[in-house]
């Protein structure tokens, strides 16, 4: 489904991304660790498109398409979804206007036809409800005032709404307590699919105790230095991320 | 000032209207009109050099034409009310070029005791109030004592309404004034006039509607007052075709205790000016402003407010977004006085302009004239474009970068819709603002 062959980017005119290669097949769970500053979230904004993350080299088809050459929101009709580290607050547009927007730009991309408000707030309620997000919650403005935890669970209330085919999780563990990584990790298990695949960026283990992966990539500078089974995981969280920083891809 | 060959124009044009103007066989109302037109004469149009203009340019009305700045409007028959307007709940009154147009206006018996007149009617029937409709009136009061497009009002009326409401008397229904301009050009002078009794209340809705590329020119006044413990909830909509001029004086003084909401917003019309002139009279009288634009193509658009704090204990709050696109230009001018009485006065200011394009231009002029010691007074001003993060958000959900945009616009005049005075207006408001969203970019220049 996903396909990245050596792919490079910088941000700001410095070198981020020296080089990743990576194949994720529908059905698959892939996770991505490395340290801070290992080039993680830029992997996942250059796969969504944000501006300021240049490519310099290599590749990325998804489908078949030649990703670089479809808009942000192409992207997202054709069915990649991010999760945000930081997701944004916009005051002024309710979480479930955003929401029906984006839902339906989707469905009318795949030739679908629109929900209507009452189908629409029906769904909303179910799926925010396995995710213990309250109405009042999907009333208010768009993350605005949200604690890190909702805004999370929001993400995820997010993905379960629009279905992508390739989910990317970035650090979507980061500022949950034990209970709310438990729900978030459970909205995403129930999201695991034989057509779906994601690629989970996180800096810690954790997560990945709840959401397994088939297969673990550890990043370090801009380069994917050792892959391996969900094991090697928790060989990270032994040894700690110097160990693999000599190492190289073919490892 | 000396007279200037602009004000000569405007002379002829009064001397060949004069004897067709509502309430003309009248000595009294002859002599408040003549003395108008002499007091327009003295100052002109303002223009640039003036303090308070110094960020918008009239000189378009030089191309008006003398038959249209007598007020001979060359229009269409009449045309259709706009949907959301016909469909607003209220006591419908509607004029055509200046002119009470039955056919389109739906207005029923106010309670007894109550007075809903038209202007032109009242002025023609042995008036006998002429002086307080037509007298230099809070309009033409300003800090630096001229203002000559309400005397010129004044001199030119034709038509607009009186609403009387004596002590204790509350309206169910707002009352809805449409003034619509049916031709290519043209001037008009609505007015309209409020005089609200001791713990009465009102709403008013204004509508100022043109062609969609009518040009012409609507310079318009409301004279309100509202007497102790009264109450007064107003809205001016102005939707003028891309050619068109406005200028528009709302003045209302506040008695004690009393309260005056208000909101101008503004989505037509080339050069359009909208002030507010309130005075805080009473002990405890407050007011609320807001408004703005939505301007696009080349579109200028001001809003200026001049709040006089002339008691104590009054409190004014003034909340105005304008958005900005391809080379429109948006002004506002807000100034507080508090003047040496009005001691535990508070006042609050928000002004925010959103910047589309880079050729957009907002202009934020705040100005507060304290003589008092014990008051607070509060402003804020910003000016910035779309937030990136959030449009990159809206995007990565698949909405497409023109909606995310439109979304992003309208949350940013979110807090107009919020401190909508006037419930009843609020479908005819967001449609109008959703209209301008969807607009076919750069339609007419």
């Amino acid at each position: 489904m996903l396909s990245i062959r050596d792919l490079r980017a910088e941000v700001d005119g410095k070198d981020i991304l020296n080089g990743i290669s990576l194949d994720l097949a529908a059905g698959e769970v892939h996770a991505v660790m490395g340290p801070n500053g290992s080039g993680k979230s830029t992997l996942s904004y250059v796969l969504a498109g944000r501006d300021g993350y240049e490519v310099t080299g290599g590749s990325v088809t998804y489908d078949g398409r030649d990703l670089f050459g479809m808009e942000v929101e192409e992207r997202a009709v054709a069915g990649i979804f991010l999760a945000f580290q930081y997701p944004v607050e916009i005051p002024g547009v309710s979480n479930l206007t955003f929401l029906k927007t984006a839902v339906n730009a989707i469905r009318k991309a795949r030739g679908e036809t629109e929900l209507d408000a009452l189908d629409f707030l029906k769904l909303a309620r179910a799926k925010a409800s396995a995710l213990e997000m309250s109405d009042a919650l999907l009333q208010r403005a768009v993350n605005e005032g949200f604690s890190g935890g909702e805004k999370k669970r929001n993400e995820i209330f997010q993905m379960a709404m629009l279905e992508p085919r390739l989910a990317i999780l970035d650090e979507t563990d980061s500022g949950l307590d034990i209970d709310a990584l438990k729900t978030v990790a459970d909205g995403v298990n129930a999201l695991r699919s034989p057509d779906r695949a994601m690629l989970v960026i996180t800096h810690y283990q954790r997560l990945l105790d709840y959401i397994v992966p088939d297969r673990v990539h550890v990043l370090s500078a801009g380069r994917i230095v050792k892959s391996g089974d969900a094991g090697l995981a928790r060989e990270l969280e032994a040894q700690g991320y110097a160990a693999f920083a000599g190492e190289t891809a073919s490892a | 000032m000396v007279a200037t060959i602009e004000t000569e124009r405007f002379s002829r044009a009064f001397a060949t209207a004069s004897g067709e103007l509502p309430g003309h066989g009248n000595a009294e109302i002859a002599r408040l009109r003549e003395a108008a037109m002499a007091r327009f004469a003295s100052t002109g149009l303002p223009n640039r050099r003036d303090e308070g203009w110094r960020y918008t340019d009239l000189r378009r009305l030089e191309r008006l034409d003398p038959a249209g700045l007598a007020g001979r409007v060359d229009g269409e028959a009449a045309g259709a009310l706009p949907e959301s307007l016909a469909s607003l709940d209220a006591e419908r009154i509607v004029f055509v070029d200046s002119r009470y147009e039955a056919a389109l206006s739906a207005h029923g018996a106010l309670p007894k005791g109550a007075r809903l007149d038209v202007l032109s009617a009242h002025l023609g029937n042995g008036c006998d109030d002429a002086d307080s409709i037509l007298g230099p009136g809070l309009a033409e009061w300003n800090g630096a004592g001229q203002e000559g497009l309400a005397a010129l009002n004044t001199a030119m009326t034709r038509d607009g309404v009186l609403l009387e409401l004596p002590p204790g008397m509350k309206l169910d229904r707002p009352i809805l004034v449409v003034h619509l301009l049916s031709g290519e050009a043209g001037a008009i002078h609505p007015r309209n006039v409020l005089r609200i009794g001791a713990g009465a209340e009102a709403a008013l809705v204004e509508a100022f509607v043109g062609r969609p590329g009518g040009a012409g020119w609507t310079n318009t006044v409301l004279e309100g007052s509202i007497e102790p413990g009264g109450r007064v909830r107003h809205v001016a909509m102005i939707r003028h075709g891309a050619n068109a001029v406005h200028t528009g004086r709302m003045t209302m003084e506040v008695g004690r205790g009393a309260n005056y909401a208000a909101q101008a917003i503004t989505l037509g019309g080339r050069v359009v000016r909208n002030e507010f002139v309130v005075r805080l009279s009473g002990p405890g009288a407050e007011c609320g402003l807001s408004g703005g634009a939505l301007a696009h193509g080349r579109r200028h658009v001001d809003h200026t407010t001049e709040i006089t704090h002339a008691a104590p204990h009054t409190e004014s709050e003034q909340v105005f977004r304008n958005v900005a696109d391809d080379n429109a230009r948006t002004v506002f001018q807000g100034r507080v006085v508090v003047e040496p009485d009005a001691q535990k006065t508070n006042a609050r200011q928000s002004s925010r302009s959103l910047l589309l394009s880079p050729g957009a231009e907002a202009q934020n002029k705040p100005e507060l004239r304290i003589f008092a010691d014990d008051v607070k007074c509060s402003h804020g001003a910003t000016v910035g474009d779309l937030d990136r993060d959030a449009l990159f958000y809206l995007r990565a959900r698949g909405i497409d970068e023109a909606e995310a945009r439109a979304l992003l616009t309208r949350a940013f005049v979110a807090d107009l819709l919020t401190s909508l005075p006037v419930e009843a207006a609020r479908a005819a408001v967001e449609e109008a603002v959703d209209d301008w969203l969807r607009r076919t970019a750069n339609e007419d220049g």
